[in-house]
């Protein structure tokens, strides 16, 4: 039965390979395609449950595929599929297929129609892995397909100004999250000496055994899911990203941002409940945060004037009180919470434009005209307070703002000066090149063995820095973030053991995408005026330009369409369980790669085009 | 150049920002009015160059999209020729012509306001809109808010300013981050002109800079200058001005500032030199892009306009030689055009008429247990009278999913572990079978069915200064009025049927958009219903007969209200008729069925998703579920593609097709050859089509920046507006659903009359005289006899050459409905 399980993931893939075939204006088709995808995967589900429920719900696993294999290490896709997955598998997919009907209508004629289900079907099949996900590693791969989509269906409106600040702030929120996934990844190799399955996180004594062992891992690597699990789901103090993503048509704001994408968190914790759980500090910590997030943004709630708002605070309260369901252990009630919450939530957004209709009807023959009340000045003042603070939303927006941008801006301006001509340009690029050789002949002092990789690996990221800071080169922003990744292979070296073929996997997709994206960028420049400094809009005339130029830039940040995904995890191996700074820094340097690729895409092919024969919004619509 | 110092006169410059601020009023209201109403004074291409150099606005279609306009052959070769050589000057018509079909022109104009904005990105490189915009737009979303919050503002009773104040001086958080803008908020002293003076400097540059920072967000400042001008557009009132507002905005610019640049830096003036302030207002020469656009625009509506001139001198209906079964009164919709056509077609011996859908009554109307009044009538006149529902049994039906328990901590809890289930299924069955909801605004719901309304006054009654009911003169004037000015004065039928018209749709905040325009944005049951109680009454008929209009004793109104999105008609107080009546009522009952469902399936050619080779009854069922599913953005098409309005004798249009396209205002010129009833036609149908008209085409050829842009991620913003995501500005006009299929003419008035009456009558009325001067309703004059036809051209009447040829002649227009789906040319039928 186990062999069925990539079925899940394979039906909505064929789904989206078959609409894709499609022309832009053959909405019918599309549609009928997706429609069958999602009917059948419907179906599917249905009756694996009703076969699986009936040999007696035990869970199943399979070692899918073997990616890469060493003498110590095994990459291998895993899938695993349990009471949660179950739950989460049927619902998504019933809510996916409601609202694809829903939109096959709702989004007739509107431009953008095939790219709006190619998005929701990539959105979907992210779901489906990360569900399925035997292991992190596996985990990790829908995690970053979410990430992309999230960001290309909040920006789908993509030449309207707010919808693509938006779609990058999301974006770069939810990379936070990813730095808690690749640091619980490279933790866990240490912790277990091996890929670890998540079946195998089920036997609790041998958990308990590591854990007497590791303490201090064992709670870093549960900070690190309790840190990717509030980003996605919005908790404290990150709550203040789901209200700003619902940008997109209201369905795929209803479906992904009300219900399934919002609740991803509570999954993840679900999923490693059996790891977490049996520290007792984390537990609390999660019930405390849940806490604290309920109370945040109901405060928030109450306050909003915008349907979307009000409804994306009430439900981020409810997975609040979700997460502190899942520490104080009750399973089941979780699972009915997260379903009938993202049913509720997503029904609620749905019909939110009747709103007007509905209220004005209940306004005009129930009004009550306000009275002035005889208050104590306590009472005034706590009330004010409250008030002001709801609508500040707490200031969280500010506030990681503050934390994570304002310091990378500060550096970013500091690096400005460097202004790379061609030779040091190509020096950057080949200076790590003898050094690869030569690290097997230098001799280390304890401390430089220390310092060194951090200093390379520091080099690496004050590059990736030090873009977001250019406002005028593209091309010498992609070069440089193309070489970073050499500056990263470096760092590595130095803890011996990072074979040639590693590298290569690593370096092969670099060099391929960023080649390829180089030349793109290159030929854009002969034919369009653009720089970094604004945006230009130019996937407005240039539809394929922008796709091709996003896929560079989705192989150059390691997403798993090329080697380069596998590349960054076997990486990680190498890095030494005391390296604790050094992982961080090259976990921050992809991240930021990331959010720098998406930011460039963003400024030359997203925003309003600089054309007086199209109708364009302004800034502030 | 020397500019003289200007002085910066406060008020002056509020008024001047207030006339060309958007002037939409909360949704619940929504009527249509010129987009531009504060160009009107200019002529129309003009304005739209003007508002194109000072706004940038996207006035017209681009050069391109005429030329594929032409290409596809709705742009006529011939009409485009004629037109070219009217508008060459002495040079070369070769010239012009390369110039029309071939140059790539380019409008290079960069629009003047928004300049002065950009210093601070470009000195101080700070984004100060998306330092300000987002506090701003809650703090007046709140103070707004009709009750989406689940909290209401705490201090509804005060002024936005006061408001605020209390808020701040409440709280111990402060809403202000600088402790010199809280001293502001706070100090007397301080106004506008001082907080200027402190972030400006130069009082030559104060007009310049608020006209920029206002139309950053043109949607919010519009809508607190419609809710100033009129406060009772919420029904949960609030005291905002527009002075208010900025004088919040420029504190928040002061607090931005000065935690980023720090006030040291100001006021600008000192501190940078600026390029020397701009003429905001400057005359405006025509350019060679503009003429070019001129052209294409007059070629487009002419290709249109010169068919139906054509078609209404060539094919005069013969007046009606059998006795009429009925006769029925409709608005004068364009979305009842085709409903009359097809209700001729069903029933060959009845007559229709056309007039303003409130049917001459200026009423307020309240209806059972509401606690408001709401106007059923055009928005420009002020009733006297108030109209009263009794009887009302239906509760308004509730929806869990709308209660603000959902939405707290606890309530929240148990509602969203249970409910959840409840609404997938509610999800499922709308998508397979939309049925009614609380969710969903009924035409129907406005006035009950089996409720009454009282109609006649009685001792005086007077309630908040309206007087409840009419008296029996009052009523006489209104019957009179209908019945003169649409020419129905003898020969009546056993039935006369009035019909007014509302629609229906879901999840679509733009429903009062929908109704009766004359009705002002509701639906126009109650009028139809009042009118013809008022019609029936013999001490009334009396007083009618003393007027020379003679109502026979068998002749009966019936009121009745047709939903133009689910082509259905309901009857009222069908209880009067006799046994007779009632007889030949059923029988005209179906014909109206046979007419409703060839209506939607005319309708239904411009649904494409709605597979129209089918029989009409089959398709209407499928239009009538489109009101009902929550996931249709386009219930109905509205007033799409509408350009003209039309007053004369049916005769005249009976027998050709206008594709929904026309306004039809029935008018007989014989019984008023002094033009005083057509007065008062013109001066209620060329502001309210002409409003409609100019909506639509500033809409569709600017969807972003005059129009609303796309619905699809409208977000509902205190139930009075609506917005792109949570932090947008507001996005007046019409959203893209309810415009894609229109093509941008302007509106042809016809008339059939004298020329010298019809002159007389526009140039004595300034108003009218703007309309029509200024083009932006276009004029053409049908006369009685010779059936000449002249149109106006700058103020003059010339006459109009009928092209050679004759109008297509179509039998079977129902085959033609199922082949096209785009605008189909005027055609001559034959249905007999």
């Amino acid at each position: 039965m186990e062999n069925l399980l990539p079925f899940f993931i394979l039906i909505p893939l064929l789904g989206l390979f078959f609409s894709m075939l499609f022309s832009e204006t053959k909405e019918k088709w599309i549609s009928r395609t997706i429609l069958s995808a999602m009917g059948a995967y419907v179906l599917f589900t249905i009756f694996f449950i009703i076969i699986w429920l009936f040999k007696g719900d035990v869970y199943l696993n399979i070692n899918e595929i073997s990616l890469y294999r060493s003498n110590d290490y095994n990459f291998f896709i895993d899938f695993y599929f349990d009471k949660v997955s179950a739950v989460y598998l049927l619902f998504s997919g019933i809510l996916s297929y409601l609202i694809a009907l829903y939109s096959r209508v709702y989004l007739h004629k509107e431009p953008g129609y095939k790219r709006f289900f190619t998005t929701f079907m990539l959105f979907f099949i992210s779901i489906q892995i990360i569900v399925l996900a035997g292991n992190f590693e596996t985990l990790f791969i829908g995690w970053e397909i979410l990430g992309i989509s999230s960001f290309l269906l909040i920006a789908y409106y993509r030449h309207r100004y707010l919808p693509v600040r938006n779609g990058l702030k999301v974006y770069s929120v939810y990379r936070i999250a990813d730095v808690g996934i690749l640091i619980t990844i490279w933790l866990s190799h240490h912790l277990w000496h091996e890929n670890i399955t998540f079946e195998q996180l089920k036997n609790s004594q041998l958990v308990a055994e590591h854990l007497v062992t590791h303490p201090w891992i064992g709670i870093i690597i549960s900070l690190s899911i309790i840190l990717a699990a509030s980003v996605k789901s919005a908790q404290f103090p990150f709550s203040s990203w789901l209200p700003r993503a619902m940008e997109g048509p209201t369905p795929s704001s209803a479906i992904f941002y009300g219900s399934i994408a919002a609740h991803i968190g509570v999954f993840l914790l679900l999923r490693t409940a059996a790891f977490w759980q049996q520290i007792l500090v984390i537990k609390i910590l999660v019930i405390v945060l849940g806490i604290v997030t309920a109370i945040v943004a109901t405060i928030s709630s109450r306050v909003q004037y915008s349907a979307k708002a009000q409804i994306a605070y009430s439900s981020v309260a409810q997975i609040g009180i979700m997460f502190a369901e899942v520490a104080l252990g009750f399973e089941t009630i979780a699972l009915i919470h997260m379903v009938s919450n993202a049913f509720l939530r997503s029904y609620q957004l749905l019909v939110s434009p009747s709103m007007v209709a509905y209220y004005i009807r209940e306004q005009f023959y129930q009004f009550i005209p306000y009275k002035k009340e005889a208050k104590r000045g306590w009472l005034i003042k706590y009330e004010a307070t409250l008030y002001v603070i709801g609508l500040n939303e707490w200031k969280l927006d500010q506030f990681l703002y503050a934390i994570f941008w304002n310091p990378i801006k500060s550096i970013g301006k500091l690096l400005i000066y460097f202004q790379p001509k061609l030779g040091v340009h190509i020096g950057l690029a080949i200076l790590p090149i003898p050094l690869f050789f030569t690290t097997e002949l230098i001799h280390f002092t304890e401390k430089s063995h220390r310092i060194v990789p951090i200093v390379v690996a520091g080099i690496a990221l004050l590059m990736v820095i030090r873009t977001f800071s250019e406002r005028k080169n593209p091309l010498l922003a992609w070069s440089m973030l193309s070489f970073s990744h050499l500056w990263v292979v470096l760092s590595i070296t130095f803890n011996d053991r990072l074979n040639i073929w590693e590298s290569t996997f690593y370096l092969s997709g670099v060099l391929l995408s960023g080649t390829v994206g180089f030349f793109i960028l290159y030929n854009l420049s002969k034919e369009e005026k653009f720089d970094l400094n604004r945006f230009y809009g130019l996937a407005f005339y240039r539809k394929n330009t922008a796709f091709w130029y996003l896929l560079c830039s989705l192989g150059l940040m390691g997403f798993p369409i090329t080697t380069t995904f596998l590349g960054e995890d076997l990486l990680f191996t190498h890095i030494e369980e005391h390296q604790l700074l050094l992982a961080f820094l090259i976990s921050l340097t992809f991240i930021l790669t990331g959010i720098s690729l998406i930011r460039m895409y963003a400024r030359i092919f997203m925003g309003p085009p600089n054309d007086s024969r199209i109708s364009t919004a302004k800034r502030s619509a | 150049m020397r500019i003289d110092k200007k002085i910066f006169d406060e008020s002056q410059v509020m008024r001047h920002l207030i006339h060309y601020l958007p002037a939409q009023v909360p949704l619940k209201d929504f009527v249509h009015h010129n987009t531009l109403h504060a160009f009107q004074n200019t002529s129309f291409f003009k304005a739209l160059q003007k508002a194109n150099t000072i706004f940038g606005y996207k006035t017209t279609l681009s050069l391109s999209e005429y030329r594929t306009l032409f290409k596809e052959g709705v742009i006529d070769k011939e009409t485009l020729n004629n037109i070219i050589h009217k508008y060459k000057e002495d040079k070369d018509f070769l010239n012009l012509k390369t110039l029309v079909f071939d140059e790539n022109l380019l409008n290079t104009t960069l629009p003047l306001i928004g300049n002065l904005r950009e210093v601070w990105k470009k000195y101080f490189y700070i984004d100060l809109d998306m330092l300000v915009h987002p506090k701003l737009f809650k703090l007046i979303g709140v103070y707004l808010d009709q009750g989406v919050s689940e909290k209401r503002f705490p201090y509804p009773d005060k002024t936005f300013l006061e408001a605020v104040r209390t808020l701040q001086k409440n709280s111990m958080v402060s809403v202000f981050q600088s402790d010199k803008v809280v001293e502001l908020l706070y100090d007397p002293k301080a106004t506008i002109t001082s907080l200027l003076s402190s972030i400006v400097g130069d009082p030559d540059y104060y007009e310049q800079y608020l006209f920029d920072q206002q139309f950053s967000h043109p949607g919010w400042s519009g809508m607190v200058c419609s809710i100033e001008r009129n406060p009772q557009t919420l029904l949960d009132q609030r005291k905002v001005t527009l002075h208010d507002f900025i004088f919040i905005e420029l504190l928040f610019e002061i607090d931005a500032l000065d935690k980023s640049i720090g006030l040291d830096k100001l006021p600008l003036t000192k501190c940078i030199k600026l390029s020397p302030p701009i003429v905001l207002f400057p005359t405006i020469k025509v350019d060679k892009y503009w003429k070019v656009i001129a052209i294409w625009q007059e070629a487009l509506e002419w290709s249109y306009h010169s068919q139906v001139l054509q078609g209404l001198v060539q094919s005069v209906a013969k007046t009606q030689e059998k006795t009429t079964s009925f006769q029925a009164f409709f608005c004068i919709d364009d979305r009842e055009e085709s409903l009359r056509r097809h209700l001729e077609q069903a029933a060959p011996n009845c007559e229709t008429f056309g007039t303003p859908g409130h049917f001459g009554m200026v009423a307020m109307y309240q209806p059972d247990s509401g606690k408001f009044y709401t106007q059923v009538c055009p928005g420009s006149l002020k009733p006297r009278h108030l109209i009263k529902e009794e009887g009302r049994v239906d509760r308004n039906r509730k929806d869990i999913h709308f209660h603000k328990a959902s939405h707290r901590l606890f309530t929240g809890w148990f509602l969203s572990q249970t409910i959840g289930f409840w609404s997938v299924v509610r999800l499922f069955f709308n998508l397979f079978k939309p049925q009614v909801s609380p969710a969903h605004s009924s035409a129907f719901e406005h006035m009950e069915h089996a409720s009454t309304i009282v109609v006649e006054n009685k001792n005086n009654t007077e309630e908040n200064g309206y007087k409840i009911g009419y008296a029996v003169d009052e009523m006489v004037e209104i019957v009179y009025g209908l019945l003169k000015s649409t020419g129905l004065t003898k020969e009546f039928s056993q039935l006369v049927y009035l019909v007014g018209h509302g629609g229906s749709s879901t999840n679509n905040p733009y429903y009062a958009g929908y109704n009766c325009g004359a009705c002002s944005g509701r639906a126009g049951s109650v009028n139809s219903r009042a009118v013809a109680e008022m019609a029936n009454r013999e001490d009334v008929r009396k007083n009618l007969g003393y007027k020379g209009i003679v109502i026979p004793k068998t002749t009966l109104f019936l009121g009745a209200l047709h939903d133009t999105t689910r082509d259905e008609v309901t009857f009222y107080d069908e209880e009067v008729l006799s046994l007779n009546h009632k007889e030949a009522h059923s029988t005209y009952k179906k014909q109206f069925e046979i007419a409703l469902s060839h209506n939607a399936k005319e309708r239904a050619r411009q649904f494409l998703l709605t597979d129209i080779k089918r029989d009409a009854i089959k398709v209407h069922k499928d239009v009538k579920d489109r009101s009902t599913a929550l996931f249709e953005p386009r219930p109905e098409l509205n007033h799409s593609n509408n350009t003209l309005c039309i007053i004369g004798n049916r005769y005249l249009t009976k027998k050709i097709f206008l594709d929904q396209r026309a306004f039809l205002n029935s008018y007989d010129y014989k019984q008023d050859l002094e033009g005083e009833q057509l007065k008062g036609i013109l001066e209620a149908a060329t502001p309210v089509c002409g409003g409609i008209n100019l909506e639509y085409y500033f809409s569709s050829v600017d969807n972003e920046k005059l129009g609303a842009g796309s619905k699809l991620p409208h977000n509902v913003i205190g139930l009075f507006g609506v917005a792109n995501g949570v932090k947008g500005d507001l996005r007046p006009g019409l959203p893209l659903q309810m415009i894609d299929v229109h093509v941008p003419l302007r509106l042809m008035m016809v008339v059939e009359h004298y020329s010298e009456v019809i002159m007389g009558l526009i140039r004595n009325n300034k108003e009218l005289w703007e309309w029509y001067n200024n083009e932006w309703v276009k004029l053409a004059v049908i006369h009685p006899e010779t059936k000449n036809i002249s149109y106006l051209v700058k103020g003059e009447l010339v006459p109009f050459e009928v092209p050679k040829g004759a109008i297509e002649i179509v039998s079977d227009l129902e085959s033609v409905f199922e082949r096209n789906s785009s605008n189909l040319p005027v055609y001559q039928f034959n249905n007999l």
